[in-house]
Formats: structure tokens, sequence, C-alpha cells
């Protein structure tokens, strides 16, 4: 049986993603991030996604 | 959006009435704007500046998953807020508005992007320039003491040259770099006397290519979504211009010394003409001295959606 407490959980974390990579591309298309280079910047999103996901995983 | 199936509150019959709410919304919003900047209550809105706003779309997606089922109302609320905001910042601040091209590999061409490049002429007798670019405002135009001089507001342009130390030069200008926004300006210019073969590939953008004074001897434009102007160059022989174009409108100048024809081939492509010297006679427009001219320009538009207005 699927609890549905977590569907809508993952619903939410879904929801709040698109949410941020909307507001970061947004954020970019107003010039904000002028001059950062987005070669150096997703590699380090994708280590502080995995240092995040360990961190929650040790926590349980 | 939002499914209906789910067992989850608020109820599934709730759901339902819900969905279908968010694309009308947003289709609403763009028609609203697109018919107040028709009737000229709006200007200076561009493409660009609506294209710029995708990302709207992914945060009303968002809030859309993670809010409508336990907060119908103040989420219906939120999108008609973020969607009139959107609307708002793109008739208000379009120009503060561009896409961004997010560069997140290397990409072998543009290693070290400048705002500043040039081509001395050394021994060129003539060249093929190629300009590729995305989203920026672009102006070409002769006068360069070199052979091309290209300037923009960040460090973003790349050059490529080719075969310079030759009589014929292969120059390749590419936008690298982390924006090509339309609050971003960039200049080429091209030396009035050396004889070019110009393409130019464009993604959205605004494009202002003042060829008049250049010494163009082909030109080919692959334009997406822009909004390009083209003053047609004074033409020895011959000259060629071809516009493929995607949903882009094309303003096109014929100076008063240049004899030329414009022709359309195919799609959604509509002309109209208010330079007094042509005449309109189905997909063509002609200038009235262009069948008997010696030095003349044939600009071929094939596209999708273009709108052509000769002046």
């Amino acid at each position: 049986m699927i609890d549905p407490a977590a569907i809508e959980r993952r619903r939410n974390a879904v929801g709040i993603l698109l949410v941020a990579v909307g507001a970061v591309f947004l954020l970019g298309n107003l010039g904000l991030f002028r001059g950062l280079d987005w070669k150096y910047i997703w590699p380090l999103a994708v280590i502080a996604l995995g240092v995040y996901l360990i961190a929650q995983r040790t926590r349980r | 959006m939002t499914e209906s199936t789910a067992p989850m509150p608020p109820s599934p019959a709730n759901g339902r009435r819900r969905r279908g709410v968010f694309w009308p919304l947003v289709l609403i919003g763009v028609g609203l704007v697109a018919l107040l900047a028709n009737y000229g209550f709006i200007t200076g809105l561009s493409i660009v500046s609506i294209l710029a706003l995708w990302p709207v779309l992914l945060i009303l997606l968002g809030i859309d998953i993670a809010f409508a089922r336990r907060w119908p109302v103040p989420t219906l609320a939120a999108e008609v807020a973020i969607i009139a905001g959107a609307l708002l910042l793109a008739v208000t601040e379009p120009n503060v508005l561009g896409l961004t091209a997010f560069n997140f590999g290397s990409s072998s061409s543009c290693r070290d992007p400048q705002s500043s490049l040039s081509v001395p002429r050394g021994s060129l007798q003539g060249y093929t320039l190629s300009i590729n670019g995305g989203a920026a405002r672009y102006h070409v135009t002769g006068g360069a003491s070199g052979a091309v001089e290209a300037t923009a507001d960040y460090d973003e342009l790349c050059l490529t040259v080719r075969d310079s130390s030759g009589s014929r030069g292969d120059i390749r200008l590419t936008q690298g770099g982390t924006r090509i926004g339309s609050g971003n300006d960039i200049t080429v210019k091209l030396a009035n006397d050396l004889p070019v073969s110009l393409t130019v590939n464009a993604g959205a953008g605004e494009f202002d290519l003042d060829l008049h004074d250049v010494k163009v001897t082909d030109a080919r434009m692959n334009i997406g979504a822009s909004s390009t102007t083209l003053v047609l160059p004074h033409p020895t022989g011959d000259v060629s211009i071809r516009a493929d174009g995607g949903a882009s409108s094309l303003v096109i100048e014929i100076p008063s010394d240049v004899e030329a024809r414009i022709s359309l081939n195919g799609g959604l492509v509509s002309m109209s003409t208010t330079n007094a010297r042509t005449t309109k006679s189905g997909n063509t427009v002609d200038t009235a001295g262009y069948a008997t001219a010696k030095d003349r320009v044939t600009v071929t538009v094939t596209g999708g959606a273009t709108s052509v207005a000769v002046r």
C-alpha cells in the first residue's frame, strides 16, 4: 500500500524543485548571473545535492 | 497538472474543477498583452522579452503541483499574481529581460569570451563572415578600419579566424559567455571596401543590419524568432540575399540608390510595402529599375510565419 502522505511529500518536493529551477532561470534572464560561469556552477550544485542526500540518509 | 484521481484532499471533485485553469490563465494573459500591443497601448515589447519569461511557466507548474490540492484558492490567486507580475515586467522593462545561454560545458570554439574583438585587414582581399548569435540586440554596419570589429556589453564574443594569412579570410563570430539577453547590445562593424559573403545564424533576437555601405557579395540569414531590420547594400553585380525565418518580423529598407526585388517563398509569409519606388505583384516586390539594372539586389524570404515590411 502506498502511503498517501509520502505521495504528497513527493508532490511537494517536485513542485518546489520546479519553482526553484524556474526562479534560477528567470533570475538568469533578468541578468542577475552576469559573469557567472555555469560550467563551474553546475558541478558544484550536483555535489551539493549529493552531500544533502547523504546527510539526509545518515540522519535517519 | 492536477490529477483528479489521487485520493488526496481536497476532494477529487475539487481537483477536477480546478483542472484546466492554469493554461487558460497563461493564454488569457499572453493574448491580452498581444492585443494591447497590437492596439498600440504597449510599445517596446519584443519577442525576446516574452520568450525570456519561459521560466515563469516552470514556477507556475511547480506551485500548481505542490500547493494546488491543499490550498486551491490561494494557489490560484498566487498564479494570477505571478502571471500579472511577469507580464507587467515584460511590458514595463522589456530591456531587462533577455534569454540567457547557460554554458554548462566547455565550448571548444569559445574558451575565452571577450567584449571587444577585431580582425586586422592584413592581406585580405575579401572574406566570408558568419555571425552565430543567440538573443541579443545586434547592430551590423559598415565603417570598420580593420576587416571586422565587434564590441559587446559583456565578455561574450568569440572569434575564429581561419585562413587570414591569404587573400581570402574565413571569419566566425560566435556568442559565448553566460548572458545573451536583449538587454545586451552587440555591435559588429565591417570594412566598407572589402567584399564580404555574410551568413547570420540567429536565434531569438533583434538584428539591425545596415549593409548599405558594405560591399556584400551575398548574404544568408537564418533567423529564428527574431525581429530584423535590413538595409540593403549598394550592390555591385547581382547580389543575392536569402532569409530563412521562423516566426519573425523582417523590415527591409531599400535605399534610394538601390534596385531590388524581394520575393517570398512558402509558409505563412506576408509582405507589405510602403516604398514609393516599388510595385507589388503577388509574392514579389520590385523597384521600378530592377529588371534592367546591372547592379541589383535580389532578396528571397523563405519562412514559417514571417511578416515582411518593405520601406
